[in-house]
């Protein structure tokens, strides 16, 4: 009878159709929840993220990768970096190799120095890349209190010491490169430099054995 | 048979007043956004029209408040960024850039131009309330947005940098109740606070 068998029609879908909507809807569900767990969804940061390229072949991804760039861009909690660092940056010699004089030659072992805000002393030792780092853990609970001043120092086997000192503050911002880019210019200073030539002989980079403990400044010794 | 009961015929009748509905929904919509757009659309910028300013007392500004604003206020990470409504400039960090003149080298002390430029950014904030606090020769300068942020009474992404009555904050409305003559300077105890001020680490 046509009153019995329409409204069926409209409310009981055959089972077939029934699997093919709902295997679509897991589908659309899981291109949803993959890319949400993939990407940014900030434009800028994401845009940040990809103006920073490609990772170098040459060096693989971890302390010693893309000397030189912001670090907090994809170590600053928005990913995709999964460690986070409450600062970070690079140190380079002032001079260029000339052998190589387009790329900045990196400090191995030079002294960041912070005096925070809250009068807090912190110390970080560079790697051969020229790279230092500090998680929030490493700060502890106090935490890294802005404004703070930054020196930077390489010492010599000679006695020479020298101190390089920013001469303003660190507003906000946890990585070095965001401001000091290069090449110098009206709203930038050049790459983090300390006043001091490159080792004539290139350091070898990773090392071939970790400095165990990590190395650390001569004031966090005792 | 009861048509009302029919089955075929209620399900029709559901099926149009649903189309019915989705069409009344999508002509309000379109009403709806064509009444926001014709509200929103920017009329064309007039460049006849301009706020007359009136400025306070330049030399007080450049000899004792500017060294603050630069030092506290203008490094690259914050007021110092090529992006910012209210740029500062200054030799610690951004600095102005000049096709004739060419680039400043980055350690040579802030110059004239810059000091003008951190001026003319500072009263342009928002022209008409420092105007309106400048024509009641600097009282209740507390409206200033660039006070209230500084104070972080508006939202600041760089904080609180001074408390109400604070040397910063007194060396600042010193300046703004000072008449526009050049030749009248900030008295010793006002001064004093703005050197005070630009020592502060």
């Amino acid at each position: 009878m046509r009153s019995n068998t329409e409204p069926k029609a409209h409310s009981a879908m055959p089972q077939n159709e029934r699997l093919v909507q709902a295997s679509l809807s897991m589908a659309a569900l899981a291109i949803v929840a993959s890319f949400a767990s993939s990407c940014s969804l900030d434009p800028v940061h994401d845009g940040q993220v990809k103006a920073l390229g490609g990772e170098d072949p040459n060096i693989p991804a971890g302390q010693y990768h893309r000397g030189g760039q912001p670090c907090t861009v994809c170590h600053g909690g928005e990913g995709p970096a999964k460690n986070v660092f409450a600062i970070a940056g690079t140190v380079f010699y002032q001079k260029y190799d000339p052998a190589n004089p387009k790329v900045p030659v990196p400090v191995d072992q030079a002294f960041v120095r912070i005096l925070t805000a809250d009068n807090a002393n912190l110390c970080f030792v560079t790697n051969c890349m020229g790279n230092f780092r500090a998680t929030p853990d490493r700060l502890g609970a106090k935490g890294l209190k802005f404004p703070f001043l930054v020196s930077v120092q390489k010492t010599s086997g000679t006695g020479n010491q020298p101190v390089v000192a920013m001469v303003g503050h660190v507003g906000r911002e946890p990585s070095c490169a965001n401001c000091h880019k290069d090449p110098s210019f009206f709203d930038s200073p050049g790459h983090v430099a300390v006043n001091q030539n490159p080792p004539n002989s290139p350091v070898q980079c990773p090392p071939a054995v970790e400095p165990d403990p990590p190395l650390v400044c001569p004031e966090d010794l005792f | 048979m009861n048509t009302s009961s029919d089955p075929g015929k209620s399900g029709r009748t559901i099926k149009t007043k649903m189309l019915m509905g989705m069409f009344t929904l999508a002509v309000g919509l379109g009403a709806l956004s064509s009444a926001t757009a014709a509200v929103s659309c920017a009329s064309v910028p007039d460049d006849k029209r301009f706020t007359a300013l009136i400025g306070p007392n330049y030399p007080a500004f450049r000899d004792s408040v500017d060294p603050y604003i630069e030092k506290q206020c203008g490094t690259l990470d914050c007021h110092g960024e090529p992006g910012r409504g209210f740029r500062v400039y200054g030799f610690r960090g951004l600095r102005l850039y000049s096709q004739e003149a060419g680039l400043i080298p980055g350690i040579q002390q802030t110059t004239q131009e810059e000091i003008n430029a951190n001026y003319f950014a500072l009263i342009s904030v928002e022209p008409e309330t420092f105007n309106r606090v400048m024509a009641q020769n600097g009282q209740n300068a507390d409206i200033l947005l660039f006070l209230r942020k500084a104070m972080n009474l508006e939202r600041h992404k760089g904080g609180a940098l001074f408390a109400k009555e604070s040397a910063p904050y007194r060396c600042i409305t010193a300046w703004l109740r000072l008449p526009q003559d050049p030749t009248v300077a900030l008295g010793t105890n006002d001064k004093s606070f703005c050197d005070k001020a630009k020592t502060q680490p």
